[in-house]
């Protein structure tokens, strides 16, 4: 254990080496891994798709743990939608296979001339040729590699044909219904010819202290089952938000310029539950397996059966693209992941396209809203990058600078990265976690509409500023720990159990606190990453795009209600402030200092990015 | 008394696996456990199935080892790990695909019920395992 695998697909060579203390201490695993291999090994320049850019898969020290979700794994990389800093991580059985080979982690570097998968089997890890695997889809190919190696517990990571072509937005399957789906890492393994990467392993994860460890998770279990929200979670999962946020204005609608949906019964997890819904399943040690199996029984899609819908998926491709049933979101979910496509990225990609296409601004698209057939044609366009769809690959914030005008105000992103599912005109805490997400406009590091709803719609006041940087630390330390959030969002399991948990498994006694500094390091050292590539970048790339302050929601209980430009600037004050950042978003070197991030500075100042002494 | 598995409530989350190992070994390992979730996809289908032992009417597994090995004690299957010979026969035979090996053990993996109290049975999320009598 405490090993890493270094593979550089040019060379074809394995180095395998210990982890430092200080990645085990001062970055713990997951992402905070993620962040420190990149700020040490991707320099200022390196495009996404060069040779020089790495992929960093890592596991932390929660995974394969006896704890409810700990099937987690997280990969980082320099994404293609922002150019900068991005990772996405993924549920399943890959981290604790590939823990169970003997690695914490693997580093993936070069760029190999033909297709290859990684294997990576019980201390071995090896290139093996993917010819014969190119083409297929993510699903395909991670069945196809099962029957090859005559084992179905191997767990694999797997590309589709948008990775191999290197939509900007290709994501990462694994377990066939899981996705590491967010910033394009599935791209840049296209970009390396890795179709796949797979792990078998039979070791002992090494534990501290398993009587304590086993008594931290009995208890977690028990509340976990004694919760009611268990059950809501097992029997719908995510999908319960689609009727949630439709109530509360938040459903994204017609490329998010509506917020309710006047359909959201047809895509919803009631709609699910009783037209497709056959089973569940879980990652890794679940108390709340909410991942659903859904198959379509009837109809011109009947028998396609697919892991999901996820809330974001049923959101941005359903109503955001105002699909008229749970069988054709179930039928699009199917294909994205097939094709290994971003379904979130995806859908505001498809519904941007389409209304640039009503408003005359973009030629060559044929789908329309609420046209199933012809948004099947489209992302099979994206994917095999055909005609519009060519253009279409590269996100809406590239298409929006070539189009210039009214497309870049409609083009629903922030630093590249397309918003996930939560429309925030009328919740000003969840677009500034939005605006200041370290990934671009993603919600898992803050979901702070919950507290808009709970303190007030329009309000804008400092307190919802310095929740959104609670939760960016609270939820980036799952991230970090590399275990589900969910039991903690969704039941209130206390905190303290990671505590109590992380000192089972690692022997180091540290307190809550003192796990959140590391979040709170690794949310500056990433900031950092954004401004080695982007020195000048300014507190204007911390905004939602334009459409959020320009128009009001059309209808509904907040008909009329946009975000307050003062308001919003207001916030990010705030949010800076509480930051130790100064007026641009910049870390200050005193901050820099104080969280252990010291040797950060000279190179950016180097670089021009002027940081203020305190 | 023997243990039942619906596999359509099953969620291929794993923690019966996890659970059992760390009932018999104190390890943090689910590839040594005597139970298995497992999912099969197919083009248009998933399903789970559990793997474990059922205790069969037949006892395939005694019958077939060749090394006198199994016995049925009353309870359970129990394995005299001194005469194993690591033939699998038992794997093969079992009706159930409930029986396992793992690198570290020179003898096959088969559910003890854990003495009359089922741990994997309690853990699951799902409530997809259930002791019957047998």
């Amino acid at each position: 254990m405490n090993k890493v695998a270094r593979i550089d697909l040019t060379k074809r060579s394995i180095r395998v080496q210990e982890l430092t203390d200080e990645l085990v201490l001062d970055y713990i695993g997951g992402r905070g891994w993620g962040a420190k291999i990149l700020w040490d090994e991707v320099p200022k320049g390196v495009g996404p798709f060069s040779p020089d850019n790495k992929v960093v898969v890592a596991t932390g020290p929660l995974t394969g743990t006896y704890f409810t979700g700990t099937g987690k794994t997280a990969l980082s990389s320099k994404s293609p939608m922002t150019g900068a800093y991005g990772d996405s991580n993924v549920g399943g059985r890959f981290g604790v296979e590939l823990k169970q080979a003997g690695f914490d982690a693997l580093i993936i570097e070069g760029v190999s001339d033909v297709p290859v998968y990684i294997k990576v089997f019980d201390g071995e890890v090896s290139i093996e040729g993917a010819d014969h695997l190119w083409g297929l889809g993510s699903i395909e190919a991670e069945e196809a590699l099962k029957r090859e190696l005559n084992d179905r517990s191997a767990s694999c990571l797997t590309i589709g044909p948008a990775g191999e072509n290197m939509v900007y937005f290709a994501s990462i399957t694994s377990d066939f219904g899981r996705q590491a789906g967010r910033t394009g890492i599935g791209a840049v393994l296209g970009s390396k010819k890795v179709k796949a990467i797979v792990a078998l392993g039979s070791m002992d994860i090494p534990i501290c202290d398993v009587e304590s460890m086993i008594e931290v998770a009995r208890e977690a279990y028990e509340y976990c089952f004694k919760s009611e929200g268990q059950r809501a979670w097992i029997r719908q999962g995510t999908m319960q938000l689609i009727l949630w946020s439709n109530e509360n204005s938040a459903l994204p609608t017609r490329n998010m310029s509506e917020a309710i949906y006047e359909k959201a019964d047809m895509i919803s997890g009631d709609a699910m539950e009783s037209r497709v819904k056959i089973g569940n399943h879980g990652c890794f040690g679940c108390a709340m397996p909410c991942g659903q199996i859904s198959k379509v029984k009837e109809g011109k899609f009947a028998g396609t059966v697919v892991e999901g819908p996820e809330y974001e998926t049923a959101a941005m491709i359903g109503s955001n693209c105002a699909l008229n049933s749970i069988e054709e979101v179930v039928k699009l979910n199917r294909l994205c992941d097939e094709l290994g496509l971003d379904t979130i990225s995806t859908g505001s990609v498809v519904a941007f396209a389409i209304e640039c296409k009503r408003k005359g601004l973009l030629k060559g698209v044929e789908a329309d809203f609420g046209d199933v057939d012809g948004i099947i044609r489209l992302v099979e366009d994206i994917a095999y990058r055909r005609g519009i769809g060519d253009l279409l690959a590269q996100g809406t914030k590239r298409v929006a600078e070539k189009l210039g005008g009214e497309a870049v105000r409609i083009a629903m992103q922030v630093k590249g990265l397309e918003i996930s599912a939560y429309e925030s005109r009328a919740a000003p805490a969840m677009a500034l976690a939005y605006g200041t997400c370290d990934i671009g406009a993603h919600h898992n590091r803050a979901w702070a509409i919950t507290y808009d709803i709970k303190v007030g719609r329009t309000l804008y006041t400092p307190d919802k500023a310095k929740w959104v940087v609670y939760l960016q630390h609270v939820r980036s330390l799952f991230d970090i720990l590399t275990c589900c959030r969910l039991p903690w969002v969704e039941l209130s399991l206390p905190l303290t159990y990671y505590e109590r948990l992380y000192r089972a498994v690692t022997g180091i006694d540290r307190k809550l606190n003192d796990l959140l500094l590391v979040a709170e390091r690794v949310y500056n050292l990433t900031r950092c990453i954004w401004l080695r590539e982007y020195p000048h970048m300014d507190r204007s790339s911390d905004y939602p795009p334009p459409r959020w302050f320009e128009e009001g929601l059309p209808s509904g209980p907040f008909k009329g209600v946009k975000l307050d430009r003062e308001g919003y600037e207001r916030l990010l004050d705030e949010y800076y402030k509480l930051r130790g950042w100064d007026r641009n978003g910049r870390p200050t070197k005193f901050e820099l200092r104080s969280l252990g991030l010291g040797f950060v500075i000279e190179e950016l100042e180097r670089l021009g990015a002027n940081l203020s002494e305190s | 008394m023997r243990l039942e598995a619906l596999d359509e409530k099953c969620a291929a989350c794993g923690v019966c696996e996890l659970t059992c190992a760390l009932t018999r070994f104190k390890v943090n390992n689910p590839k040594k456990s005597a139970i298995r979730a497992e999912m099969l996809v197919s083009k248009d289908d998933v399903k789970m199935r559990v793997k474990a032992c059922r205790l069969c009417e037949e006892k395939a597994c005694v019958k077939a080892c060749p090394s006198g090995a199994l016995r049925f004690n009353g309870r359970h299957i129990e394995v005299d790990t001194s005469l194993c010979k690591l033939c699998k026969s038992c794997a093969s035979a079992c009706p159930f695909e409930g029986i396992f090996f793992h690198k570290d053990l020179e003898w096959p993996l088969v559910c003890n019920l854990c003495g009359g109290d089922p741990q994997c049975v309690k853990a699951c999320p799902m409530g997809a395992l259930m002791v019957v009598e047998a």
